[in-house]
């Protein structure tokens, strides 16, 4: 067999990958292999190109996303338009427009939001550090989440990253609101909300792994304080002259039934 | 006959009843890998693919009661899969300010806009390439920019995945012969491009 024209030599090539050949046309198109450079060539390109597919695209591990659907009450699914998911939390408190939170104890009064049922979309676009704290103090400096106990705040942090993370008891004036989510170090980057003594401060966390280093503007107003903790980064972004929450942080350890069983 | 009755009655009850969110879990667990590679390559990015893939779990969970036991769940999973890419695409083009007609979406290849980059490429488990492969996967990921997202999801299914074009026309909902032809002209033109590469930097393809 001879290949002779460019559209049948890419048919054959196709076709062997493929595995379709039978088996006289595959002996016979491994003969024109050894015999045709060029035919070589060309498949061990291939060969290149699938092995660097696999490199890029191999798939990650599924357990937490697995685990994630399996801890997750189809009845507190709603998709709205788009194919948007609000995950709607039931909140079993009164109706109550304030917000009550305190750490210390470390119990965090899960908000109510049977009067905002309607999260507003999470907007993952990729932000630096300090456009996601402007953004944060102009919308009024809200968090997304609010964990309802010290285990459901470690768990947030162990599904996505690997690692717990706890906040230990913080001075009078220092007091954390809350966390959202950002596209900063990477699209799963979660920011702690602070309030210090009247002044906004975030605190984002993610892998150190995924981090390639951060800085800030000059002219921002703000500062970048780093601490590195086991496998997470974490960065405070303040207006402040000195770090007033990293100090606090540790990463407590709760068996992996307590950690799962903390969904929300 | 009162047998055939009884068993037509049994069916019918397997056919009526929903899949348990256990079920459910157990099922997409089988089937990540394959809703995987649809994810990342239509939206060619690991972190964006991943939370397609979870919202796309997510959505189907919701939906439970939509699927028919018996029936292909990669399909029907793969659906949300790509409803829900094509989504992430659309808000990445609005995001933009690029227009949204449907053949752009088609030919739609999401940059990995990742701060560092880091998540689009997988490392080796020392955490080292030579750096002739990264160069390599460098040049593949460009590459891919320029193969359409169906494209790409069927490159990947049939190349890595290892699925025949069949199981492809299923999960994607296309022809079986678009789906060996995405794939024919995915291999030509990466072949053709790297090569290219390859000879303009010196090295061996």
């Amino acid at each position: 067999m001879t290949i002779e024209s460019t559209g049948e030599r890419e048919s054959m090539i196709d076709a062997y990958l493929d595995g379709l050949l039978n088996t006289e046309k595959l002996k016979a198109f491994e003969r024109e292999l050894e015999a045709d450079m060029q035919l070589r060539t060309e498949v061990d390109s291939q060969h290149r190109v699938d092995e660097s597919l696999g490199r890029l695209f191999g798939p990650p591990d599924s357990e937490q996303i697995v685990e994630r659907i399996r801890r997750t009450d189809p009845a507190r699914v709603r998709v709205v338009s788009r194919g948007r998911i609000y995950l709607w939390l039931a909140a079993p408190l009164a109706a109550a427009a304030a917000l009550a939170f305190f750490f210390g104890g470390g119990d965090i009064l899960l908000q109510s939001i049977l009067g905002n049922r309607n999260i507003a979309p999470l907007d993952l676009s990729p932000k630096t550090l300090a456009a996601i704290y402007q953004e944060e103090v102009a919308g009024g400096f809200k968090p997304r989440m609010v964990c309802k106990n010290d285990l459901q705040f470690a768990a947030t942090f162990w599904e996505r990253f690997g690692q717990t993370l706890g906040i230990a008891t913080m001075p009078r004036g220092v007091s954390a609101i809350g966390l959202n989510r950002a596209n900063t170090i990477t699209r799963k980057t979660t920011h702690i909300l602070v309030m210090v003594d009247g002044t906004p401060v975030l605190v984002f966390v993610d892998r150190a792994d995924a981090d390639a280093g951060q800085s800030l503007p000059p002219d921002s107003g703000l500062n970048l304080f780093p601490r590195r903790m086991g496998e997470l980064v974490i960065y405070e972004v303040s207006p402040l002259g000195e770090a007033r929450v990293l100090e606090y942080l540790n990463s407590p350890e709760y068996s992996a039934e307590e950690l799962e069983g903390a969904g929300w | 006959m009162p047998g055939s009755e009884a068993k037509a009655d049994a069916g019918d009850a397997i056919r009526k009843r929903s899949l348990s969110s256990a079920e459910f879990a157990d099922r997409f667990k089988e089937s990540f890998q394959t809703l995987w590679y649809i994810a990342v390559g239509m939206v060619r990015d690991r972190a964006l693919a991943e939370d397609v893939v979870q919202e796309a779990g997510l959505v189907a969970l919701g939906k439970l009661n939509q699927y028919e036991p018996g029936t292909n769940f990669n399909a029907w999973m793969g659906q949300m899969v790509r409803y829900v890419a094509l989504n992430l695409a659309r808000r990445e083009r609005r995001r933009r300010g690029m227009p949204l007609d449907q053949h752009d979406l088609e030919q739609f290849s999401a940059a990995p806009e990742t701060a560092n980059g880091a998540d689009a490429i997988r490392r080796s488990e020392d955490g080292t390439l030579h750096a002739d492969q990264r160069h390599f996967d460098d040049e593949m990921m460009r590459a891919l920019e320029e193969v359409g997202d169906i494209a790409r999801a069927c490159l990947l299914l049939r190349t890595i995945e290892g699925l025949d074009y069949a199981e492809i026309s299923r999960l994607l909902e296309i022809p079986e012969g678009t789906a060996m032809s995405h794939v024919h002209r995915a291999r030509k033109f990466l072949r053709t491009r790297l090569s290219q590469a390859s000879s303009e930097r010196g090295a061996v393809a």
